[in-house]
């Protein structure tokens, strides 16, 4: 392998761009902490962005995963349980580095601008990328139409966006997604170790 | 070395049962290709099978052994966007875990003149027979002794490649057990081991050297084991000359035909 090969596997790792995503997260959350409050303007939507971000590609990857490249996968000597594995793993760490970016702009929240700030919001985020991971999952493991993904794509995008900007988000809402996360792993599990792909 | 048993599985409207054991070749066929897909799918361990395949006496379904031995390919799907070997070597061990042999690759890719059965503008598109040479010689670069290929020869029109393929396909050095969803029975003459057939009526297994098929131009209550019935109704070949002598005399005509002769009867 070439070292040019090398360089190109080395950034083509998941791990890596988790990684380097991990890094220019938080570069720009302490950007935007510090210059936006210098200017009077709401932090908060950064934040709101990057795990909007993770969330949705998260769902976007995890159709793509269940709906065809698992077909590709088996076919290619990899079992459904070693694919499940490897994909709640990818979900865990991600997760893991969006709870790391929680901490670091509490931190910095308290450090730069010393309010008080609303944990039930920031706890709802992780929950929601979860959440909304395992029904992208669950949507290609029920073969459905990439065009309607697409469309409930947009509504859930709406639908969050005005949930995040107009309703107080309670401790409830956080339990209700967690129990929703719960579910949906056990009936994706169920579904991938019974259904014909 | 691996065998694998297959236990009262159904297929079409009855139940079949076989030993693959390593060295065989063995051959499907049906006109409804949804049902070698289905089987396929079984067999290869990607679906549940309901407890009926085994591979060294364990169900095959998500079996990490058996998987890590067998590749399941359907050679009609659209084969890899690219006849670079490096970057394909690259795919295909970073993403599948798969042993890929570039240099056996390019030579085939030579050897097929590939390259003449394909456009490119800013992706490749090929023909339909170079779609199917690609995933060839794709599958003939990798390192599993054991292989599940669907539509082995599908869009082939060149004789020499047909050839190369169906000489892979059937080199008993290299790979441990084949099994083929045929496309094209005719081409695969003398080849195989066992030939599954799932008729529009029964499914047989038969060993194609020594079982053969009849052919009916008529239809009667007297035919047993039919494989398809119509204008030409084919039966295995297993009646008895009163049985024959039987049809003569009702000027029913038919034919002593071989397993591979079966698409001509249509």
């Amino acid at each position: 392998m070439s070292s040019m090969q090398k360089i190109n596997a080395f950034f083509k790792n998941y791990y890596v761009q988790l990684t380097l995503f991990f890094l220019l997260a938080l570069f720009l959350i302490l950007v935007s902490i510090v210059f936006l409050e210098d200017i009077g303007a709401n932090s908060d939507i950064l934040i709101y962005n990057i795990f909007g971000t993770l969330a949705f590609s998260g769902l976007l990857y995890s159709f793509h995963l269940s709906k065809t490249k698992i077909r590709q996968l088996t076919q290619a000597g990899k079992t459904r349980a070693d694919i499940y594995k490897d994909y709640m793993l990818r979900l865990i760490a991600s997760l893991g580095v969006s709870v790391l970016l929680v901490a670091y702009y509490i931190v910095l929240f308290k450090i730069y601008v010393n309010e008080q700030f609303d944990y039930d919001k920031i706890l709802f985020l992780p929950m929601m990328t979860l959440f909304l991971s395992l029904l992208g999952f669950l949507l290609g493991m029920l073969k459905m139409k990439t065009v309607w993904l697409y469309v409930l794509f947009g509504i859930l995008l709406g639908g969050l966006a005005l949930i995040v900007i107009n309703f107080q988000i309670g401790y409830y809402l956080d339990l209700a997604l967690l129990l929703g996360v719960l579910i949906l792993s056990g009936v994706c599990y169920r579904l991938i170790v019974r259904k014909n792909i | 070395m691996g065998t694998l048993e297959i236990k009262n599985l159904k297929l079409g409207a009855d139940m079949i049962s076989l030993s693959i054991k390593p060295g065989m070749i063995v051959g499907v066929y049906s006109r409804n290709k949804p049902a070698v897909l289905l089987f396929l799918e079984q067999v290869s361990g990607i679906n549940e099978n309901g407890g009926t395949c085994f591979w060294d006496d364990q169900n095959l379904f998500d079996d990490p052994a058996y998987f890590r031995s067998r590749i399941f390919l359907d050679f009609s799907k659209p084969c890899p966007s690219t006849l670079r070997a490096g970057y394909l070597k690259e795919r295909l061990e970073s993403n599948y875990g798969l042993n890929f042999d570039s240099e056996k690759f390019a030579k085939l890719v030579r050897d097929l003149n590939i390259r003449q059965e394909l456009l490119i503008d800013y992706r490749y598109h090929f023909s339909e027979m170079g779609n199917t040479l690609t995933n060839f010689a794709m599958m003939a670069s990798l390192d599993k002794p054991n292989l599940i290929i669907n539509n082995p020869t599908t869009g082939v029109t060149k004789n020499t490649s047909a050839e190369i393929i169906i000489n892979e396909l059937c080199d008993r050095q290299k790979y441990q057990t084949v099994i083929l969803g045929l496309d094209n029975l005719k081409v695969f003459q003398n080849r195989l081991d066992l030939l599954i057939l799932i008729g529009e009526e029964h499914s047989f297994v038969l060993d194609p050297k020594t079982e053969g098929l009849m052919a009916f131009r008529s239809n009667s209550e007297r035919f047993k084991n039919r494989i398809c019935s119509g204008t030409i109704t084919v039966t295995l070949d297993g009646y008895s000359k009163e049985e024959l002598k039987y049809f003569e005399k009702q000027q029913i005509e038919f034919q002593k035909i071989s397993a591979f002769d079966l698409e001509v009867f249509r």
